[in-house]
């Protein structure tokens, strides 16, 4: 680690962190090299190798770059880069915490950003590796075109708290490949629990024959590649009427819903 | 002659630039600086390399010429403009240069028809998976690592989509391509991890322990391979070579010096593949 790095101030921080995520400047990443250098790399080495004092200045850098968004150079891709560093060195300094509940909160990006959907699920999708929870209405109330391009953020959202209010989500939000392939990437974090992974294929053979055919068909072909299961194998599991509960979200997970009978009318509207 | 040494194209870009003489001065005073700037103590076969492959590279000019390539007084210039910052030195100035010239070498018309290969770390493959609207978790690799060990050519290319198969920023992705396997430019690359990276001259990789991976790619219509220069390079990697072939590692250079020049492969850059463009499917290069 070059010692002008360890050494700099919270301002030159900021700025060599900047130059790596905006990809500008002589901080860029030497991402069109050979070995093709991404731009966290360098950043996550040095806050691994950081003592007390610098990993307090990478911090307050941090915090100032999300303060500076939207501003000059924050584009969607460098704002998932910020996102994706704050991830994966796992920063759950308060501060940090702080700054970005308040702007997942106010929506500030999707307000504010260029593309802010995507700008603000990057967020969200940092929030919830570092194990934030937020309540189910928080997902559900995310504005059209997040439940449109991402679903499987608000599925994984949804599935922190439940798996059944989860899964009538999907039913009714999963409309394409594309979604279906953003579902199958939240179930492989949850597939290899061994604990986990029979409620899961449970509630999706449930789910199935209410799923668009292109759907439905692209999760039996993934299952069977990942080695998860035959899907099609087997009938779904007899499903029991509703019981006054269905309006709530604390269900017993091993039974399945239908959407309708699960979420508000507005939610399913 | 600078004071760091024998140049070679450097003398020439200033001797033609048609500077002033205290101007060329400072310019060969500078080029000794970049040489101890850009030297790499770790590489035994030439600590002096990476400024070596900026002085010869034929495909770079000593002047600048009507069209690209950036010349190499370009880069001289840039240097003897740059503002004073203490925590700039002139690589830096150098990096910053070379990442601005990305692409700008020949067209080579030998790569057409030929799919492409490329080896890269799992772990960067992951990183923009895992970038690319995912939903899943970005600390677990579960999901690649199962679409590359378990599906199909096609099922990959439906998997990754228009997932960019290099990063973002510079839309420059190197590759490598086998004259004689026109299609699989995999098929007469070692089948161990060794054996790939000293074939392909990249040593960084030699001593790490990341997992690597291999496949092969189409560009897509229109797009076309260019020929490596200095500039393309940049200034961290000691291993590559000018000249359009990956240099081999010696034994003394990091690899196991099993292999000659001539067992390298011809090396292109050319504009990011997606998923899409796949055509030899996703493998991890075995130890």
């Amino acid at each position: 680690m070059e010692e002008w790095l360890v050494k700099a101030s919270i301002n030159k921080l900021r700025e060599f962190l900047r130059g790596r995520f905006q990809g500008i400047g002589p901080y860029a990443a030497a991402s069109a090299t050979r070995e093709a250098e991404l731009p966290p790399d360098l950043p996550l080495v040095l806050w691994k190798e950081a003592d007390e004092g610098l990993e307090s200045r990478l911090v307050q850098a941090t915090v100032g770059l999300l303060e500076e968004i939207p501003g000059h150079g924050w584009t969607p891709d460098a704002i998932e880069w910020l996102c994706f560093f704050i991830d994966l060195a796992d920063i759950k300094d308060g501060r940090l915490m702080d700054s970005l509940v308040g702007i997942a909160r106010r929506g500030h990006w999707l307000k504010r950003a260029s593309d802010g959907a995507r700008c603000h699920v990057a967020l969200l999708r940092t929030l919830l590796d570092l194990n934030w929870v937020a309540e189910p209405k928080f997902w559900l109330d995310l504005p059209a075109e997040v439940h449109k391009r991402y679903p499987g953020l608000i599925f994984r959202g949804l599935l922190v708290h439940d798996t059944a209010a989860a899964f009538a989500y999907l039913r009714g939000a999963v409309k394409d490949a594309k979604h279906a392939r953003q579902i199958l990437d939240v179930l492989g974090d949850v597939m290899d629990d061994a604990n986990r992974r029979g409620q899961m294929i449970d509630q999706l053979r449930c789910a199935l024959p209410e799923l668009p055919p292109v759907v439905s068909a692209h999760f039996t072909k993934w299952f069977r590649i990942y080695e998860w299961g035959d899907l099609a194998q087997q009938e779904p599991q007899p499903r029991p009427r509703p019981s006054p509960r269905s309006q709530e979200f604390a269900l017993d997970s091993h039974v399945c819903w239908r959407r309708e009978e699960l979420l508000p009318a507005a939610a399913v509207a | 002659m600078s004071d760091g040494g024998q140049t070679v194209g450097f003398s020439e870009a200033i001797e033609q630039s048609g500077w002033g003489s205290a101007r060329q001065r400072e310019a060969r005073r500078l080029c000794g600086e970049l040489r101890k700037s850009l030297r790499c103590a770790e590489y035994a076969p030439d600590v002096d390399q990476v400024y070596k492959n900026l002085d010869s590279d034929t495909l770079v000019p000593d002047t600048p010429p009507p069209s690209r390539p950036a010349s190499r007084a370009d880069l001289l210039d840039g240097l003897l403009r740059r503002k004073p910052d203490p925590n700039g030195d002139l690589k830096t100035v150098a990096d910053e240069f070379c990442h601005s010239q990305k692409m700008e070498g020949p067209e080579d018309p030998e790569s057409t028809g030929h799919v492409l290969g490329r080896v890269w770390t799992f772990d960067g493959l992951n990183k923009l998976y895992q970038k690319s609207g995912r939903a899943g978790s970005r600390r677990r690799p579960g999901t690649l690592d199962r679409i590359i060990s378990r599906a199909s050519l096609r099922d990959q290319q439906d998997a990754l989509g228009d997932m960019r198969l290099a990063p973002p920023h510079v839309d420059a992705m190197w590759s490598f391509y086998d004259p004689s396997a026109r299609d699989d430019p995999l098929r007469n690359l070692p089948a161990n991890r060794a054996g790939a990276v000293d074939i392909l001259g990249l040593g960084k990789y030699h001593s790490s322990k990341e997992r690597l991976v291999q496949w092969g790619h189409r560009l897509p219509g229109g797009h076309k391979a260019k020929k490596p220069t200095a500039w393309d390079a940049g200034v961290g990697d000691p291993h590559w070579r000018p000249g359009g072939r990956t240099r081999p590692l010696s034994a003394n250079g990091g690899g196991t010096g099993a292999f000659s020049a001539a067992d390298g492969r011809p090396e292109v850059v050319h504009a990011a593949v997606t998923g899409r463009d796949l055509a030899v499917k996703i493998s991890f290069v075995v130890d």
